[in-house]
């Protein structure tokens, strides 16, 4: 799989993936922004103009949805912490088509109507999720150990936020994130570099040249805390737990990988298959704009949920103590290594996500590659020194949703 | 002016170089024909503006282009897409709507053309103990998606031990391999591969992707635990307290499953389909490593198998691996599936309510039974795929339009054709109401369904929803795991490669009568059940 970067007559960079083997291209693109740069109050402003620019009507009136299901187009928008995101899908011959179509849903003058039947929507989508322990545990990670910043508030929105948006504000943050300084484009499919270059320009040509973002802080997550945050009436509670970690760009962040890595399987061995308190663990590695977490999560039934915090911080403590043998780092390192080696790739949206994933991260085409390189050159000595600083179990801060059997720490 | 007039000069650029398809217009002045539908392709023309450009070409004066097309009859209408003729006519069309009908029956034909020769295809063959095999080569990146199907789900469950086949499946990731030292799941992963399994109703399915270079070993480990499942003492008890885990989180916390395990049960009565794949909780709590054990060995056999392979590898290759490993396993003569109760035999129309304290949206709900792919008549379940994207999905959908953009009654409606499966299929609808007014909601789309079964859907509602299916078929066979997924189900059904290749080719030959008939006969209120989800006071 070889990608090129592809510039515009007009000055607009992608990343191609040209891959004939179905007549049909997707592409995947984002302006820096998202969430994060919500106006104050008004949290759910971008996933709100993310949910209705597909609905709003084109010049001869008929929405933009429509138009493009006449020719099977799919096309969505999604929103980050730090940035607002889009797909578009299309068989090769409208490919051209799809890139006007573009065009019109992000430059539309914004209808008042289709504002208000998309905020109806939202609200209740967010109140879907308030009784979603999922969520709800999530959201109030972000809002404890984020306090005070702009990652605290959640990327849908409250009832409150929501209902305080205006077509106004929807606009004026358009104007300001919407721009082409900060878009990152990657496409993969049936289309030669030359028509990509004028699809681009099509597309995203009549955008302004350059965002204005309001600065965001780096900010580190609050270290230690144990919270209940919701007493839902539901068998089973979630349980996400998290504490800092390292930037992409941080010498140890690949030993940081592996470290994760290891700690993920040892959860999923403890909880899931030794005593089947849990159906789902997860830990992973997250890295923001502005800060960067190692970041997991557990489902499991109330009256366990005890003992699958036990049995976490134990483990924690473990890797704190560098319980981390040769073998253990050997595997770890050739599953990630392999993750790498194009397995996520043979899906021409799951390739392109991950390059964007990349290109927002802010690393260049062949950062997979180099990766790869970088964690098979994480040795033990890298190992032992980044997991003592990295798993101190008294940095995790823990959110529960759910109706947890929980006795009070004993500190 | 929408229609432009092409000089020999723009003929190359605004026709042949077009980037949309191109309705080329041979006529001239003195021609009546032309006049009187010139209104039609102005109409047309602004319509479709951005989809299609319509060009007028003057044969008086451009004749070396009306020599090269060799256009002698007056009009002459030709259709280029991609800079080649793609469809041509003579004579003029008398109204709009044939013009419409014309042309987009024409693109959608030649979208067919150009693209069945552009998708992947499957080769396949038997090995000599009646195994099943498809290859489907993806040189894009060494990867390979392998899929193995046994030709057994949820609904070849006996009676009392529902879930038998979910346990089952859980249990073959704690097959032990001894050459290897270490359970499936985990050795797999330490290959660098990814894992995965599906239990389905008539299929159980097991998914390993890889980087090319290990299928071999992959191959050796799933047939060593298609040959004999080694388990350690405990696991079942492990494995069983995981799956009640599982089925909390994905149905008891979720309202909406909670409608679907009581609307199936309601429309399918004595039927295996009756009962949700994962099986119920008293069921599960009885089953023992005997059960597991048993069902295994009746079902797991190379003969009541099919393999998918999917990714950078050739036929010959997956032969010769295949050969050496499952081809190693002798057929079990009693490995039978697919004894079925009858049913659902009384057909009266159902209905089902659901309250439940976590309910935000009402939500209204109705089932038919239908032909599936397997048990359709030709033709039948494509009209049926036609017809539920018609009426219920996408943003163009009638009870959408209806519903949601007309009487805002909703703010969602969905659906689904189940077709891969081998009795029955359904075609569902599932409506997500504004406020709780389930009553009109209902009524509305029983009107709507008695619109479409007398009359049926209009030509341009029928080329869009083609369109849309055939867009997504092309999608879909763009990813390995789609690939592996929509050969492997359709072959564990019971279905033939040439089958699944001609769906294509199906659907673009379904007319507006076919949709009509089989609205008539199946979209009966007596094939279906009707739920409604509410709240409740908690």
């Amino acid at each position: 799989m070889s990608i090129e970067v592809v510039t515009s007559p007009g000055g607009i960079e992608a990343w191609l993936v040209e891959d004939r083997f179905v007549p049909a291209f997707t592409m995947h693109y984002a302006f820096a922004g998202g969430s994060a740069q919500d106006a104050e109050g008004k949290c759910g402003l971008a996933f709100l103009l993310g949910s209705i620019l597909s609905e709003g009507r084109a010049s001869d009136a008929v929405s933009f949805d429509s138009h493009a299901d006449a020719l099977g187009l799919r096309h969505k928008f999604y929103v980050q912490k730090d940035a607002f995101c889009g797909v578009i899908e299309t068989l090769s011959e409208d490919r051209f088509y799809a890139a006007s179509l573009l065009r019109g849903m992000l430059g539309q003058p914004l209808d008042p109507a289709v504002v208000e039947s998309g905020r109806q929507r939202l609200i209740d989508r967010v109140a879907m999720r308030l009784v979603d322990p999922r969520y709800v545990a999530s959201t109030c990670w972000d809002a404890a150990v984020f306090a005070g910043h702009p990652y605290a508030r959640p990327i849908a929105g409250t009832h409150e936020s929501l209902a305080a948006i205006d077509t106004g504000d929807l606009a004026a943050y358009r104007g300001r994130v919407l721009a082409r300084d900060t878009l990152k484009v990657v496409a993969v499919g049936a289309i030669a570099p030359s028509e990509l270059g004028s699809l681009l320009d099509e597309a995203f040509g009549a955008l302004p040249p350059t965002a204005s973002l309001t600065p965001i802080p780096d900010v580190a997550p609050a270290a230690g805390g144990e919270q209940v945050v919701a007493e839902l009436g539901v068998p089973q509670s979630v349980v996400v737990f998290g504490m800092g970690a390292v930037a992409p760009d941080h010498v140890d962040y690949a030993a940081a990988l592996v470290l994760n890595n290891i700690l993920g399987e040892r959860l999923l061995e403890e909880i899931r298959m030794k005593r089947g308190f849990a159906h789902e663990v997860r830990s992973s590695i997250l890295a923001w704009r502005h800060t960067s977490m190692l970041r997991g999560s557990v489902v499991a039934r109330n009256a366990m949920v005890d003992r699958v915090l036990d049995l976490t911080r134990h483990e924690f403590r473990r890797m704190a103590d560098g319980d981390v043998g040769a073998d253990d780092l050997d595997r770890a390192k050739r599953a990630l290594i392999a993750a790498r080696a194009q397995l996520n790739l043979g899906d021409n949206n799951r390739t392109a996500a991950r390059l964007l994933d990349g290109a927002l991260a802010g690393f260049g085409p062949a950062y997979l590659h180099a990766q790869r390189v970088r964690i098979g050159a994480v040795s033990d000595y890298d190992a032992r020194r980044v997991v003592r600083r990295l798993f101190d179990p008294q940095n995790l801060s823990v959110s529960i949703a759910g109706a947890p059997v929980v006795q009070a720490e004993a500190s | 002016m929408t229609v432009a007039a092409v000089s020999e000069a723009t003929f190359a650029q605004e026709v042949l170089g077009s980037a949309s398809p191109v309705l080329a217009v041979f006529a001239a002045d003195r021609c009546r024909p032309y006049w009187d539908m010139a209104p039609a392709i102005e109409t047309v023309a602004r319509e479709q503006s951005g989809r299609l450009k319509i060009v007028k070409i003057d044969v008086d004066k451009l004749t070396g282009i009306k020599a090269d097309y060799g256009v002698r009859g007056l009009p002459t209408l030709i259709l280029f897409k991609g800079g080649r003729p793609a469809a041509r006519r003579v004579g003029a069309f008398m109204c709009k709507e044939s013009l419409e009908e014309w042309i987009n029956f024409e693109l959608i034909r030649s979208t067919l053309t150009t693209y069945s020769a552009e998708l992947p295809r499957a080769s396949g063959f038997r090995l000599a103990n009646g195994m099943e095999v498809a290859v489907i080569p993806d040189h894009r990146v060494p990867v390979v998606t392998h899929s193995l199907w046994y030709r057994v789900g949820a609904a070849d469950e006996p009676e009392g031990l529902s879930g038998v086949a979910c346990l089952l499946l859980h249990l073959m990731f704690k097959s032990r391999d001894d050459v290897a030292d270490g359970e499936f799941s985990k050795i797999v992963t330490d290959l660098g591969g990814r894992h995965n399994a599906a239990g389905y109703r008539d299929a159980t399915a097991y998914f390993e992707r890889i980087t090319s270079d290990q299928l071999r070993p992959v191959m050796e480990l799933e047939a060593a635990r298609m040959a004999g499942l080694r388990l350690a003492p405990g696991e079942v008890e492990r494995e069983r307290r995981t799956i009640i885990e599982q089925r909390r989180s994905a149905v008891d916390l979720n309202p909406v499953m909670r409608l679907r395990e009581k609307m199936d049960a309601a429309l399918y009565q004595d039927h295996p389909y009756a009962s949700l794949t994962i099986g119920k909780v008293d069921d599960i709590n009885r089953l023992s490593r005997k059960d597991a054990l048993r069902f295994y060995k009746r079902h797991y056999a190379p003969n009541n198998a099919v393999l998918v392979v999917c990714g950078d590898v050739t036929e010959e290759e997956v032969r010769v691996i295949a050969e050496s490993t499952y081809g190693k396993i002798p057929a079990n003569p009693d490995a039978r599936s697919r004894q079925r109760a009858q049913g659902p035999e009384v057909l009266t129309p159902r209905r089902v309510r659901h309250k439940d304290p976590r309910v935000v949206r009402t939500v209204f709900r109705r089932m038919y039974v239908v032909p599936s792919y397997v048990a359709g008549r030709p033709g039948e379940p494509e009209a049926l795929d036609l017809l539920a994207r018609i009426l219920c999905i996408g943003p163009s959908s009638r009870l959408r339009a209806r519903l949601v953009d007309t009487a805002s009654l909703a703010t969602a409606v969905g659906g689904e054709y189940r077709s891969e499966v081998v009795d029955f299929g359904t075609l569902a609808i599932t409506v997500v109401a504004r406020d709780r007014q389930l009553g009109v909601i209902e009524a509305a789309v029983d009107e709507v369904i008695e619109d479409i079964r007398s009359k049926g859907p209009t030509e341009t509602e029928l080329v869009r929803a083609k369109k849309a299916l055939l867009a997504d078929y092309v999608y879909a066979s763009g990813s390995q795991a789609k690939l592996a997924n929509r050969y492997g189900c359709a072959l564990a059904a019971g279905r033939s490669i040439a089958q699944i290749e001609a769906w294509p080719e199906n659907i673009a030959r379904t007319t507006v009568d076919d949709i009509v008939r089989i609205a008539a006969q199946y979209l009966e209120i007596d094939r279906s059940v009707t739920g409604w989800l509410q709240p409740s006071r908690s």
